[in-house]
């Protein structure tokens, strides 16, 4: 379980995270949703202690400010947003970095790295150079070594974002396939949310205003409100309509 | 992981081994094959050998041999942390005040004495690393970015404070000219003996995080998420590197482009992984310096130094790489 | 409007025709038969009106020959390195000995003619010639050449009879020394000019003039250039019989070589074997260093090491 109490993030004098607690059961799915700058990154980033941040924050009933690097890459694992990178790794070598946490030899033979690159399908580009990828080759790579990694949890940061229409329906199949796994995903893709279900949490401005399920009949309005906008409009260009 | 790697990585001992029975034949008095064949045997074997051959190859012409391999190494090694740790592909060895800092104290070293030269130019480069690395901790880790302006800054600082000293002594400061252009004459087996003793306690150091350069490298938010202590390997290879090269530069003044062309032309051929890149860009740095500097003290003319020997044969190795890297 | 136009016109025209003037009076030479043009040791052909009454000297060589041929009284300002005669330590410094001198003050000497060497970076010598300032560059490149600088100077000072005087002083000198060392073999040498890396003086050096002069054979006669680097390896070959230190090296005597880092090379070197060692004083070295008047010291002193029974 994570368990956040009272976090508050700041950036000089900025506050991005204000006061904000959450807990997110084994194997919950959480979608976080939230207009530009209301703090979804930054909470992503306290959770894995990439950020200084008041209150405290549990993985699984350990403090994260007691926890060295190794031990929180165990809990947690991070697909970020989709990045470029001039450095010419192997899809192979590139997957196996999820496995450092657990052990520091070269794995390029692990069983588990084949399997991760299968089961997101690019097996076909195994040895090719991460530089060379397109961005749905390249975010599914990544979310290859998030699996390699093998933590309780999975965060996410956009990670349809910059993708085409086939890309985005891949890799939200890929997604919502886990199994037992803890996923915090940040989105604003409304597919991402229909495809992966679960848990919805709305933030605007650095504070939690909403904690529900897709299926909670006021969502829309919840959502219409922090976005200042009427999403009903949109739900023809959906792939997987809203219920 | 290709296979080709293993074997070029072999192929770059037995070149070292080769360059180095090379180099012994070359040299400014000429040493026949057969001669030097015979002198070893003799050397060797307990029977008198040709004092003057042998001289020439066991006390003279081996141990800067030995020294130029030595000296590659570390630059070639230094020279690819850097890079990686600035993520900077103009990074070389000297990136964090090494050269101006020992520069400060060679010139200083000269108006005492000669003698304290190594010294001080080791005590003065650590002095200059460590103002580096002071002024660029920010939250108990090194920020390469303010790495890279502090070393900067620092360098100009000391480069003015050695020129302004060699300007105002310019007649007592000779030493400092050809200090400042490099070289390995000199070399004796006990200089050979000491840094290889630095070499090989250092460099596992550097060679055992290789797994973790190569996931920095990636970037550092995602390099923490795996699981890697960012800012204690950062702070222990740039370290470490920095004191290695600060000790070749003691031993052996400023020799430029060896670290910042050996990292290139190896990624070239291995790959971006430091799995084979860690072993390859040092054996690379190694074979280029030894073949400089045995074309530098070849001349017929006399010696020149070895500095301008490898801009001249780096700068066109440069050029290729990053001409064939745009037709890509 | 009109007037002010034509006003601030004629006031840019009069300052521009004052300036010419001016331009043109500062590079006016004095005409008349009262110059001499000599040619210096660069070539270069050098107009100067006469007499000569005062010189800067930016050079010590230049401040010890203008003495030697007893035109020193002349001299207004010299070098902060000077050291001979004692009377040039006393004037005005106006060079320093990294090669820079105040243009200013030399020209607040109002010097009739200025002499430079080679240290001083050509600039400062184009400067002064444009400011109608005569400068000659003295560089003499061997013995003979200290002759003819000399000879020059006699002749622009007016003081050419005791320059010659002076000339064959020096010429009887050296010819002593060479019918003293003639009949002896001649020895071969190494001059350390620093150790590491071992700069050596080559062919071209002023410093080779004098060794040749003193019967020695300098093993770095087939090397080219004036300061060339010597390898340890072409001594071990060459194997010199005697080796000069030059002052300033860190080097204080034969202890460099027999325990030093290189001992296990130096120490079967004949020079070293047979303790054939000189390390040059402060002013021995400026004796070899600078050509001049002192240069005849220099040579006794090589001979007298070379060859110490010639002088028994």
């Amino acid at each position: 379980m994570i368990e956040i109490r009272d976090l508050t993030v700041r950036y000089g004098k900025k506050i991005a995270v204000e006061n904000l607690s959450l807990k997110v059961k084994d194997g919950e799915r959480v979608i976080l949703m939230g207009p530009n700058g209301s703090g979804k990154t930054t909470l992503l980033r306290a959770l894995l202690g990439l950020v200084k941040f008041e209150g405290r924050i549990f993985l699984n009933g350990r403090e994260v400010g007691a926890l060295s690097r190794t031990e929180i890459a165990r809990e947690i694992s991070y697909v970020p947003q989709i990045f470029s990178t001039p450095y010419a790794f192997t899809v192979k070598d590139f997957v196996s970095m999820g496995l450092y946490s657990h052990s520091r030899e070269w794995w390029h033979e692990d069983r588990r790295v084949n399997d991760a690159i299968e089961m997101v399908g690019i097996t076909n580009l195994t040895l090719k150079e991460i530089n060379t990828l397109s961005g749905g080759e390249l975010q599914k790579a990544i979310i290859a070594r998030a699996l390699v990694q093998d933590a309780s949890y999975i965060l996410m940061d956009e990670p349809t974002a910059h993708l085409d229409i086939r890309s985005v329906q891949e890799v939200l199949d890929i997604i919502s396939n886990l199994k037992n796994k803890g996923i915090i995903m940040v989105s604003h893709d409304l597919n991402a949310l229909n495809k992966i279900g679960g848990t919805v949490i709305l933030m605007k401005n650095g504070k939690l205003i909403f904690r529900g399920t897709k299926e909670d009949s006021d969502l829309k309005r919840w959502i219409s409100e922090t976005f200042e906008t009427n999403i009903r409009e949109i739900d023809d260009f959906l792939y997987f309509p809203l219920t | 992981m290709k296979p080709t790697n293993y074997l070029f990585t072999i192929f770059l001992v037995f070149l070292t081994i080769i360059n180095i029975l090379v180099s012994l034949s070359i040299g400014p008095v000429h040493i026949s094959i057969t001669d030097i064949v015979r002198n070893i045997y003799l050397y060797f074997f307990g029977k008198d050998p040709n004092w003057t051959v042998s001289t020439i190859l066991f006390y003279i012409r081996l141990p800067r041999i030995i020294l130029a391999v030595i000296i590659g190494t570390i630059l070639g090694v230094s020279g690819l942390v850097t890079q990686t740790i600035f993520k900077n592909p103009l990074g070389d060895p000297y990136l964090t005040g090494v050269s101006s800092g020992a520069a400060v104290g060679a010139a200083i070293g000269f108006l005492t004495s000669p003698f304290l030269v190594p010294v001080l130019a080791f005590i003065f480069a650590m002095i200059a690393v460590s103002i580096s690395f002071i002024i660029s901790r920010s939250n108990g880790e090194v920020n390469t970015e303010m790495l890279i302006l502090a070393g900067v800054s620092v360098s100009f600082l000391f480069s003015a404070v050695a020129s302004y000293i060699i300007y105002l002594k310019i007649t007592n400061l000779r030493g400092v000219i050809f200090w400042l252009l490099g070289g390995l004459y000199g070399a004796t087996w006990t200089e050979d003996y000491w840094l290889f003793i630095a070499l090989i306690v250092i460099l596992p150091v550097i060679v055992y995080f290789r797994k973790e350069l190569d996931i920095i490298l990636i970037g550092d938010d995602q390099a923490k998420s795996l699981g890697v202590n960012t800012g204690r390997i950062k702070t222990v290879t740039l370290l470490v590197s920095s004191l290695i090269t600060s000790l070749a530069v003691s031993a052996v003044g400023i020799i430029g482009f060896i670290g910042l062309v050996s990292p290139h032309i190896g990624r070239k051929i291995v790959g971006e992984s430091h799995r084979f890149l860690i072993f390859v860009a040092p054996l690379i740095g190694a074979n280029i310096l030894l073949a400089s500097d045995t074309i530098a003290r070849s001349t017929p003319q006399g010696e020149i130094p070895v500095g301008i020997i490898t801009s001249f044969v780096g700068a066109p190795v440069l050029i290729y790489l990053l001409y064939r890297r745009r037709k890509l | 409007m009109n007037s002010k136009v034509i006003v601030s016109i004629v006031v840019v025209i009069v300052i521009a025709a004052s300036l010419s003037f001016a331009y043109s009076d500062l590079h006016k030479q004095k005409p008349g038969p009262s110059t001499i043009t000599v040619v210096d040791d660069l070539g270069r052909k050098v107009t100067i009106p006469l007499p000569v009454k005062r010189v800067v000297s930016m050079d010590p060589s230049n401040t010890q020959m203008m003495y030697a041929i007893g035109a020193g009284n002349l001299l207004v300002a010299d070098t902060s390195y000077d050291w001979w005669p004692e009377n040039a330590t006393k004037l005005p410094h106006v060079a320093m000995d990294n090669g820079t001198a105040s243009v200013e003050q030399v020209v607040n000497m109002t010097p009739d003619l200025v002499l430079a060497t080679t240290i001083q970076p050509m600039q400062i010598i184009d400067q002064l010639q444009n400011l109608s300032i005569p400068v000659l560059v003295f560089e003499p490149q061997n013995i003979s050449n200290i002759y003819s600088d000399m000879l020059t100077l006699g002749n622009v000072t007016g003081h050419y009879s005791t320059a010659v005087a002076e000339v064959n002083h020096m010429k009887t000198v050296i010819k002593g020394v060479q019918q003293k060392i003639e009949n002896y073999s001649r020895v071969s040498l190494l001059y350390m000019l620093w150790p590491d890396p071992i700069y050596t003086a080559g062919p071209t050096s002023f410093i080779n003039s004098v060794i040749s002069a003193a019967g020695g054979e300098n093993i770095a006669d087939n090397l080219t250039g004036a300061y060339p680097v010597i390898s340890l390896e072409q001594i071990v070959v060459d194997n010199p019989q005697a080796i000069i230190v030059d002052n300033g090296t860190g080097i204080s005597n034969i202890t460099y070589f027999t325990t030093g880092n290189q001992s296990q090379v130096w120490k079967n070197i004949s020079a070293i074997k047979g303790d054939r060692l000189l390390v040059f004083n402060v002013t021995e070295s400026e004796w070899m260093n600078e050509p001049g008047p002192l240069t005849i010291f220099a040579v006794q002193m090589v001979a007298q090491f070379l060859y110490p029974q010639a002088f028994e």
